[in-house]
């Protein structure tokens, strides 16, 4: 499969026509995450037990300590309002900076208190980079409304560059955890020797969906070397991959289809929860001219009722 | 094929310098490991050459440096976008370099120490809370329940952070315990004892030990995901002495 970098990659692509829907689209999945990831009982709960995480944010001690005391009984609410209205599409670009900020000290709050990158690293950079876009153009109340003046062309570039933002926020997410596997390179080789993936899958298998629906493990996990190697070797291999994102487009079928099995393996044999942000993400990894032959459609066929 | 070569100089020049960044009591290494010193030797001129090539190709206006900055600039997205990009892309680079989190940068090492491979016990044992009802026991399967489909008891809210929290991030702690038996309360469920859940990889045997001074026991000594569990008062008194 030969490719020519210059003329494929992610910044080019930056300046080819996108899709309106498309952005729409991600704006009301990523609305419906957060009203999702912001209704948890975690906040409540991460109040209750002791906080041994030892984490670190860039804020500064007086704004954690305020945000300690707010948490709970103002962020958590005022996320999950603003959330409803970045699915509707309602006065966006005014409740987006508010939401964002609203999120990020939020999750900061669990962040300090539970050492876990799900689901806030999936979906703060998206959501900042939604701030300086026109994702309300379609599907929004903003636009049936009048609120806004959408642009004439349903496919300019300036709503191809957010896209292709998300794209690369999902290639850094998967290549970053590659690296951290093999890096400092000193210790990348035993990460190779299959024995994280064995305690995972191992440890966890009275925990897992495989063993709640299936009862029965994959294979044998207190031996077969060979095929956790395989494994780690699989999870590096598929995370490396990513980095195509970068480079062309050709490879995101690929992409999606390995991500989404890796996921879904890690779902059933215990760790839960990215796997649907991922496919949130992988909107990104669409091509727009499919949403707007979508959403076309859809118009000609309700026009012809 | 330029570029290509570019990007793997980069990639190797990079994952060296990240090595020595990610790597604690550096000079104590130096001196002490003799290969660790050759591989110092070894990467600092590497470093300092893909660097001075760099410099010399972005100055020449050539190179894919070069071409990123300039092509990022004349991209037409908004200005400040194009700065709180820069910002994100600056701060997640030193959060990988450093192998270090702070939030929201942040390295994607979750399981980022490799744990050794070893030939496991044939039967894995799993300590979980259970609570008596009339036709027998039945066991609170915490993580189960962040699935809407599986789910037995929390609702809406329980997700899968909660899940993970109180299955394995928690479970030693009291605090966590009174959490979820003052939510069994709720659901009119007043105790919850501790039990042995275990599978045996060679007969496909799936077995729950209810014996709640068994389930004591191999909570002290069996090894156990994220470790021991905690057990409530009323039980380990109920086995005193036994």
């Amino acid at each position: 499969m030969g490719f020519n970098i210059r003329d494929e990659n992610i910044l080019v692509r930056m300046q080819q026509p996108g899709s309106v829907h498309q952005l729409a689209v991600f704006r009301i999945l990523l609305g419906l995450q957060i009203m999702y990831s912001s209704s948890g009982k975690i906040f409540q709960y991460v109040l209750q037990v002791p906080d041994i995480s030892n984490t670190k944010n860039i804020f500064p001690a007086w704004l954690n300590q305020w945000v300690e005391a707010i948490a709970v009984p103002y962020l958590q609410p005022v996320t999950q309002i603003l959330g409803v209205f970045l699915v509707l599409g309602l006065f966006t670009r005014y409740i987006l900076p508010f939401l964002f900020i609203s999120f990020m000290l939020l999750f900061s709050f669990y962040f300090s208190r539970h050492n876990s990158p799900h689901p806030w690293l999936y979906i703060w950079f998206p959501l900042l980079v939604l701030n300086f876009t026109k994702s309300s153009d379609a599907l929004s109340l903003d636009k049936l409304f009048g609120l806004l003046k959408p642009l004439h062309d349903a496919s300019s570039k300036v709503y191809r560059w957010p896209i292709e933002m998300i794209a690369a926020w999902l290639a850094y997410i998967y290549v970053a955890a590659g690296l951290a596997k093999i890096l400092p390179i000193y210790k990348g080789w035993q990460w190779l020797d299959g024995g994280t993936s064995q305690e995972m899958m191992y440890h966890r298998f009275l925990y897992s969906l495989d063993f709640y629906i299936f009862k029965h493990p994959f294979f044998d996990y207190t031996q077969n070397q060979w095929i956790f190697i395989a494994l780690s070797m699989a999870s590096i291999g598929i995370e490396f991959f990513c980095i195509m994102i970068f480079f062309t487009r050709r490879c995101h079928l690929a992409i999606f289809i390995l991500l989404m099995m890796m996921h879904f393996f890690l779902y059933l044999t215990g760790v839960l929860g990215f796997m649907q942000l991922a496919l949130i993400l992988s909107i990104s990894l669409i091509y727009p001219a499919f949403f707007e032959k979508l959403f076309t459609t859809q118009k000609l066929k309700s026009a012809s009722l | 094929m330029r570029w290509i070569k570019e990007i793997a100089f980069a990639f190797v020049a990079l994952s060296l310098f990240m090595t020595i960044l990610q790597t604690d009591h550096l000079f104590h290494y130096i001196q002490t490991i003799f290969l660790f010193k050759i591989f110092v030797l070894i990467s600092i001129p590497v470093i300092v050459l893909w660097i001075v090539m760099s410099i010399r190709d972005y100055l020449r206006q050539r190179g894919i440096f070069y071409y990123c900055v300039y092509t990022f600039k004349s991209l037409s997205i908004p200005r400040v976008a194009k700065y709180v990009i820069v910002i994100v892309l600056l701060g997640n680079f030193m959060a990988i370099g450093f192998g270090k989190q702070r939030y929201p940068f942040y390295d994607v090492g979750m399981y980022r120490w490799p744990k050794e491979y070893k030939s496991r016990d044939k039967i894995v044992n799993e300590v979980k809370y259970y609570y008596l009802r009339p036709d027998g026991y039945k066991i609170l399967e915490l993580r189960k329940e962040s699935s809407f489909l599986l789910a037995e008891h929390f609702g809406w809210g329980y997700s899968n952070d909660i899940a993970y929290a109180t299955t394995y991030f928690h479970k030693g702690e009291k605090e966590n315990f009174e959490y979820l038996s003052d939510a069994m309360k709720e659901r009119g469920i007043d105790t919850l004892w501790v039990g042995v859940h275990s599978y045996n990889f060679e007969t496909h045997e799936v077995t729950f030990d209810p014996d709640i001074c068994h389930a004591i026991t191999i909570n002290k000594t069996a090894d156990l995901c994220y470790g021991p569990i905690y057990i409530p008062t009323y039980q380990l008194e109920k086995c005193d002495g036994l």
